[in-house]
């Protein structure tokens, strides 16, 4: 009953957010100066043409008028049609959904393995010259670009080595290989950027560990310094990385906005730029509204993850 | 030859002058048990931890510490991990914190086990129930399921002696294993370590500040004070014919008993001051 009651507060937030957001990106969208049926018609266009155009559209009606049929449609699961291309938004959405889902999904993963061992490295020499040398590695690496880090790739590993496609995708379906081959760089590139952020909080986390009875206590029994925070300290620290890993979620996609266009593949976040570029508005809010939900998503699961994680918050909850 | 032999052992902590430890010499025999007695701050704890080898790497340390014929101040990290929990354990003063709290405590016992003996799942849990009965847990079974926020402190710290014991060790350290439980259950905690000491038939070093619970437990006592031991002897000499000033204080507190009803309680200060007698 009690987690019932916890569901339903969690599904209340998550409504409130969503709608909170689409407040936000519509008044974002419309606040931008230029407009699509400018756009269509190019820069010849009469002031007539446009305007009737913009009535066609029903670009004239009132903001809130405009709001409302939007929402409610995006509500059935309607995002509308691109002014531009006149395919459905949703359409446009879907196939790209994939590509930005590897992309994401691969870069956290690749982030959490180079950040957690070198975390673990760090806070266990900090006293040493290795642990300095991997927290001033990071502290570099978080001043670095995304998007000069992936040029910087290109140069070295297509153009110099020759090694990997410049850019472009293939569809997993078409050919793995090929598939794989495109993404290494794009994943690379956003996996070292996350991880320097990643591993300030990894070391912290680990540190508070090594502080901790319990790692004392593993050490007393015989293990040695790194299998006891293997062994004892992962799971500790990852609660409160977990946490920093949900609020990482949203950096990791502006990440990927930017990597796509530096790779020029075809996901989300190009999708993006390419229609705030044409003031296809539809696109922009589809797209935005997308990006929000997969975040209030992600958070959830990470807000329900801890109950895997901590027993003490099971009890807690249980208790309550 | 003694099972731990600590000759002129002396740590300092990183730039500081004043050592943490300064000359320190004591040995234990094998089956005996040595209390350690001293005010917080006197070196105890620092002297249990250089007997595991686990003090900071920032320690600068000096002198002996010989443990069943192996040089703890000579061992490498892996060669320390071996006698660790196997011929050496310790028992900590925080029952509360000095579990893992997100693993259930059966395992952390059995690891124990598993990580020196290489015992098999399944004949390691027989043995941990087993040995958590020993150390007087009722319902076993169902403590080894437990999570430690499960359990109250008394029974975390008798987990702890379980894990501490469950190796069959050389040599049991307790630092203050009854100073974080309530009297009561300090008591029961105290018969229960003086029994499973006795079957085990293990060495032990007893670290308090409370001169009453060592000597319900220690034969041998070693007074502490500002990182020297200033004297040693048996429990019965030592509150006959306290020598060391600081310890006729110690004696006179543990000894509440002996007061005139009506007269001020006795403090350690009435006996030594710091920094006057040395």
């Amino acid at each position: 009953m009690q987690l019932a009651g916890r569901i339903l507060t969690r599904l209340g937030v998550f409504a409130i957010s969503l709608v909170g957001a689409s407040v936000l990106i519509f008044v974002i969208t419309h606040a931008l100066p230029g407009d699509v049926a400018q756009t269509l018609l190019g820069d010849q266009a009469t002031p007539e043409a446009v305007a009737q155009l913009r009535a066609e559209l029903g670009l004239d009606r009132p903001l809130v008028v405009q709001y409302l049929d939007w929402f409610g449609h995006v509500l059935t699961g309607d995002f509308g049609v691109s002014h531009l291309s006149g395919d459905a938004v949703v359409s446009l959405l879907l196939p790209r959904l994939a590509v930005t889902m590897w992309l994401v999904g691969f870069s956290m993963i690749g982030s959490l393995l180079l950040a957690i061992p070198a975390g673990m490295l760090a806070a266990l020499k900090r006293r040493s010259w290795q642990g300095i040398v991997v927290s001033a590695t990071a502290q570099l690496g978080m001043a670095i670009p995304v998007f000069w880090g992936g040029i910087l790739a290109v140069m070295v590993f297509a153009v110099w080595l020759r090694w990997l496609p410049a850019n472009g995708y293939v569809p997993l379906t078409q050919n793995p290989g090929s598939w794989a081959a495109h993404l290494v760089m794009p994943v690379v590139t956003l996996s070292v950027v996350q991880a320097a952020v990643l591993i300030r909080y990894v070391r912290a986390a680990f540190v508070e560990v090594l502080n901790e009875d319990y790692y004392r206590t593993a050490r007393s029994v015989g293990w040695t310094p790194m299998r006891a925070l293997l062994r004892h300290g992962l799971r500790n620290a990852s609660i409160s990385l977990v946490t920093v890993l949900g609020l990482q979620v949203s950096s990791v996609l502006v990440g990927a906005i930017v990597v796509e266009s530096v790779f020029n593949l075809p996901g989300l976040g190009s999708l993006l730029l390419t229609a705030v570029s044409q003031r296809d508005l539809l696109v922009v809010q589809g797209t935005v509204m997308f990006l929000v939900l997969a975040v209030l998503v992600i958070s959830a699961v990470v807000d329900f993850s801890y109950l895997l994680i901590d027993p003490r918050q099971r009890a807690a909850r249980e208790a309550r | 030859m003694s099972l731990l032999d600590v000759c002129d052992l002396s740590v300092t902590f990183g730039r500081r002058h004043r050592p943490a430890l300064d000359g320190v010499c004591f040995s234990l025999d094998a089956g005996c048990r040595l209390g350690v007695i001293g005010e917080s701050g006197s070196g105890k704890t620092v002297t249990a931890l250089a007997v595991m080898g686990l003090l900071p790497e920032y320690a600068r340390v000096s002198g002996k510490v010989e443990l069943a014929g192996h040089q703890i101040t000579h061992l490498s990290e892996a060669g320390l991990a071996r006698l660790r929990g196997d011929v050496v354990t310790m028992v900590f003063q925080e029952p509360m914190t000095a579990l893992d709290p997100t693993m259930r405590v059966g395992r952390q016992v059995a690891e124990v086990l598993r990580l020196h003996a290489g015992t098999e799942s399944g004949p390691a849990r027989a043995a941990v129930i087993n040995m958590l009965g020993e150390v007087g847990l009722e319902d076993p079974e169902r403590v080894a399921d437990a999570y430690p926020h499960q359990l109250s402190g008394g029974q975390r710290q008798r987990v702890s002696l379980a894990m501490a014991l469950i190796n069959a060790p050389d040599l049991v350290i307790c630092d203050e294993p009854t100073t974080a439980l309530d009297v009561t259950v300090q008591a029961t905690v105290l018969a229960k370590l003086n029994d499973v000491l006795d079957a085990s038939g293990a060495a032990c070093l007893f670290i308090s500040h409370d001169l009453a619970v060592v000597s319900q437990v220690c034969d041998q006592v070693a007074v502490m004070l500002d990182g020297r031991i200033v004297e040693t002897g048996s429990v019965a000499e030592l509150f006959a014919r306290p020598q060391h000033p600081y310890t006729q204080g110690l004696v006179a507190t543990a000894r509440l008993d002996q007061t005139i009803p009506g007269q001020r309680l006795p403090v350690v200060e009435d006996f030594y001051r710091p920094g006057v007698s040395r």
